[in-house]
């Protein structure tokens, strides 16, 4: 009885400090995230603009890809950030890109690294033809030992949803 | 070296090559690996370095694009007009066809696929269709509006994109199959030198392996048989070495057996010639007591050889002396020998060494000096002999260097080297010549190397030898208390003496030389008789025989001693015909105050006792020098005073007289001899008349007149000579005569 008791007060701990409301876009959805997450804000799951995301703890990293000329600056928010927000709770993200390409990333690539969902390349907002509006990056300048053709991979660009699986 | 030996080493030698020659190769084979571990470690980076985007998958995303496009296209001809979602919809697909071109662009890809003409003109002709597609897209994302002969184009356009999009997927996939085929072949190859290439390391090594095992068989072997040597060695070099000992045993027995009739013969002898004798038995005599004399020095060195041969010498002592009186009384031992051959004797000593004492082992050292110095006056003849004595300073110590030079018949060039060795005489004519056991200079290389120094010779054929040797010494400052010798000469002390003899001939000579010292003497025939005689009696000296009957004379010594009080004290010195250190180390633990050779002279006895006297009694001497003193002959220019009286000290007025008379008796005679040969033109007799005349009166001090007869033998067959002597003795009788 006591055991119950404390069992349901701290489910009421830990609930009140991993939810906090998401709020509703207010410009054009950018990025849709389903699956297993807590916070929704719409029928699809949680949906994010290009404001909701900025406003997430992001970072900013200078760095060469295979994709780009020389040394190019993304800046993003973190994918842990994203996923703390919508309250994730599986292993794998599956990200789907504007083509519906997709590919299966693991969750741990979100809390080992810095991997950031970058919003703009070199100051400026992403364009579709310029591989945006979402693109992917992990930190190749702090991290070099990603930098392989098994990442590469996992860097999907022009991302659309990010589906959450147990 | 036994036969196995010899093949077992050569066979250790053949392995240790076979050996090397493995290790090399390993080394090399080693260096190889390492090279090609270091290829593909570079390989390895060149492969890290070129991380690239698949060109394959681009390009198959840039055909899919193209064509999902085309499709759309397709699709919004045959369902015009266009909605809005369908014209987004179909914006989005440029765009993302678009964004697959700058892709291919910038993306970094394999080299060898990017660079291919192929590659360059597919991509430019994609290029090329795609922005010409851009400007009515662009104004589809503007306005939402899209006109039906734009569209056709556009329908067109991608048509003819998408062959040459298939066209660069084939190539592409072709170039990449083949850029993987090539680096598999390589990566095999590499795989497959390096297996080789280990598989023979491993080889090499399992043969060095093999071969040091082999090696180490041998070697063990090798040492077994070593072993064996050595052990046959050993026991061959102990029998020799028991049979070499047993010979120096026998020799040393032999000696003794030898020297004690030796010193008989040459005691009588002695006395013999201080008999009143006619000329031809005086002329034996000498020379029974020359040929007994040399006999004895030549048995004395065989002994000693054999003594050090033995390795039973004692060690170096350390003992302070005087380097100035070590050289006089060395020099004083072969002074009478260098008078016989007419050769002058010159000393030339260091002021530096009458400085200091030096401690050292002054009984070897003058060993030494008195063999070399007997070695260059034998082989002198009217020559000089010159003895230098300096102190040396080598970095590390102090030495002393003694040079004894000679003007002789020196030494050719081939014989120096084997000189100090033992056994070998120069030459045999010289042993005939000169006699000798050749064993001199061998004896002196082994006292000297004993000491720690060094020994050598310069010598010329003819012109004169130098031989020289230095030994370490410690120099002392404390200066040597005046030798009493000084003062013993002038006087003989009467003593109470107690001789201890068995030997019945060598008992009478000593007994004869005391009795002319005037000494009162009792007589013991052995040991146990001694030590009675000594509890009962309080004697001033002992002179103690070693080998005797019932009791010999240490332990006669040890129960002596035994006896304590002053008749416990009683000095004993050993006479022996052993002469050895380890002999004297023996007396001188025994408790025997002093150590003399037989056969011992007159002079040495008399000078002994005046040591003895002096150090017990010298208000005795005192008043028997004033006696002394009272009863001398006035002074007399003709006469070496000092001559005088060392034979006035040692034989007494009655004794010199008795000497004197003898003396103007031979000389009679000898003048006659001089007439004879005159008579018969014999030169040798005449030489040797007036070499005798010369030495006899040098002997007692009449130098002027030696000197004088000298002179004469230059002058031949000159009947003034005779005259001439006979005047002068004459004059010398009446001088005598006038002073007593």
């Amino acid at each position: 009885m006591r055991a119950t008791v404390l069992a349901i007060a701290a489910t009421a701990a830990l609930f009140s400090v991993s939810a906090h409301a998401l709020d509703v876009p207010k410009e054009r959805v950018v990025l849709t995230v389903s699956g297993a997450i807590d916070e929704t804000n719409s029928q699809a799951g949680a949906e994010f603009d290009l404001g909701m995301l900025k406003a997430l703890p992001g970072r900013s990293g200078q760095m060469e890809t295979p994709w780009t000329d020389g040394q190019t600056r993304f800046e993003g928010p973190l994918l842990r950030a994203l996923l703390d927000a919508v309250g994730a709770h599986g292993a794998t993200l599956r990200i789907t890109a504007l083509n519906d390409y997709s590919a299966e990333v693991p969750v741990t690539d979100a809390t080992d690294f810095d991997t950031m969902l970058a919003v703009s390349m070199n100051g400026e907002p992403m364009s579709v033809r310029d591989k945006g509006p979402i693109f992917m990056i992990y930190p190749f300048d702090t991290n070099p030992e990603l930098y392989n053709e098994k990442y590469f991979s996992r860097s999907v660009w022009q991302i659309k949803s990010i589906e959450v699986i147990r | 070296m036994t036969p196995a030996l010899r093949e077992s080493r050569q066979a250790v030698r053949r392995a240790g090559r076979a050996t090397t020659f493995l290790v090399v190769v390993s080394a090399v084979l080693m260096a190889l690996l390492i090279a090609m571990f270091a290829y593909l470690s570079e390989r390895q980076q060149t492969l890290q370095d070129s991380i690239r985007e698949d060109a394959l998958w681009a390009v198959y995303q840039l055909d899919r694009e193209a064509r999902t496009l085309a499709q759309g296209v397709d699709q919004a001809l045959a369902s015009w007009p266009l909605d809005a979602t369908e014209a987004g919809e179909l914006g989005l697909r440029y765009d993302i066809l678009y964004s697959r071109l700058t892709i291919l662009d910038n993306a970094k890809y394999e080299t060898s696929l990017a660079g291919s003409d192929g590659f360059l003109a597919g991509r430019s002709a994609i290029r090329d269709r795609i922005l010409s597609l851009e400007p009515a897209f662009n104004r589809l994302a503007a306005d939402g509006t899209l006109d039906w002969p734009s569209l056709a184009a556009a329908g067109v356009t991608l048509g003819s994109l998408v062959p040459v999009t298939e066209r660069m997927l084939t190539e592409t996939n072709t170039s990449v199959a083949a850029v993987r085929a090539d680096s598999r072949i390589e990566v095999m190859a590499i795989q497959r030198a390096t297996a080789v290439l280990v598989l023979v390391i491993g080889v090499a090594i399992t043969l060095l392996i093999l071969n040091l095992s082999r090696q180490l068989q041998l070697t063990r072997r090798t040492t077994d048989n070593l072993e064996s040597a050595a052990r046959d060695m050993s026991e061959a070099y102990r029998a020799a070495e028991a049979g070499n000992r047993a010979k120096s045993e026998f020799m040393a027995v032999m000696g003794h057996e030898i020297r004690t009739p030796l010193n008989a013969i040459l005691g009588m002898a002695e006395l013999l010639a201080e008999a009143n004798l006619p000329e031809e038995d005086r002329y034996g005599v000498t020379v029974i007591r020359n040929s007994g004399q040399s006999l004895l020095e030549t048995i004395n060195e065989i002994l000693d050889f054999a003594k050090l041969e033995h390795g039973d010498d004692l060690p170096a002592e350390a003992v302070a002396f005087s380097a100035g009186e070590l050289v006089r009384k060395a020099i004083g031992v072969v002074e009478g020998r260098a008078r016989e051959q007419d050769n002058d004797l010159q000393v030339q000593l260091a002021d530096a060494l009458d400085l200091h004492s030096y401690i050292g082992d002054p009984t070897r050292i003058s060993r030494v000096l008195i063999n070399l110095l007997s070695n260059a006056v034998k082989f002198t003849r009217g020559g000089t002999v010159t003895v230098t004595a300096s102190q040396v300073e080598t970095a590390s110590a102090q030495r002393l260097r003694f040079e004894v030079a000679d003007t002789g018949i020196g030494i050719a060039d081939e014989s120096l080297p084997r000189l100090f060795n033992a056994f070998s005489q120069v030459d045999s004519t010289i042993s005939r010549r000169f006699g000798g056991t050749g064993l001199g200079l061998a004896i002196c290389r082994r006292l000297v190397e004993a000491l720690g120094g060094e020994i050598g010779v310069q010598s010329r054929e003819g012109v004169g030898s130098t031989f020289w040797f230095e030994v370490p010494v410690t120099v002392s400052s404390a200066r040597l208390p005046q030798p009493e010798a000084d003062q013993q000469t002038s006087a003989v002390p009467r003593l109470k003496l107690l001789l201890v003899e068995d030997n019945l001939v060598n008992r009478q000579v000593v007994l004869r030389f005391l009795d002319r010292l005037g000494q009162s003497v009792d007589v013991a025939t052995d040991g146990a008789q001694a030590v009675r005689m000594a509890t009962g009696n309080q004697y001033d000296l002992i002179l103690m025989d070693m080998q005797m009957p019932v009791m010999d004379g240490i332990a006669a010594t040890r129960a002596i001693r035994a006896l304590g009080g002053d008749n416990g004290a009683v000095p004993i010195v050993a006479m022996t015909a052993n002469a050895s250190d380890g002999d004297r180390d023996l007396c001188h633990k025994a408790g025997m105050d002093g150590f003399e050779v037989k056969p011992i002279s007159s002079d040495r006895l008399a000078s002994m006792l005046a040591g003895f006297g002096l150090r017990r009694n010298r208000h005795d001497m005192a008043t028997s020098e004033a006696a002394d003193g009272s009863s001398a002959p006035t002074q007399d220019a003709t006469r070496d005073e000092q001559r005088v009286n060392e034979l006035l000290d040692a034989l007494g007025e009655d004794g010199f007289r008795d000497l004197l008379d003898i003396f103007f008796a031979d000389a009679a005679t000898l003048l006659s001899d001089l007439h004879r040969s005159l008579a018969s033109h014999d030169l040798e007799l005449f030489d040797r008349t007036l070499h005798s005349l010369k030495g006899a009166a040098s002997n007692l001090g009449y130098f002027g007149f030696a000197a004088m007869v000298e002179g004469l033998r230059a002058e031949r067959l000159d009947p003034s000579v005779a005259t001439r002597i006979g005047s002068e003795i004459a004059h010398l009788g009446i001088k005598l005569k006038t002073a007593a």
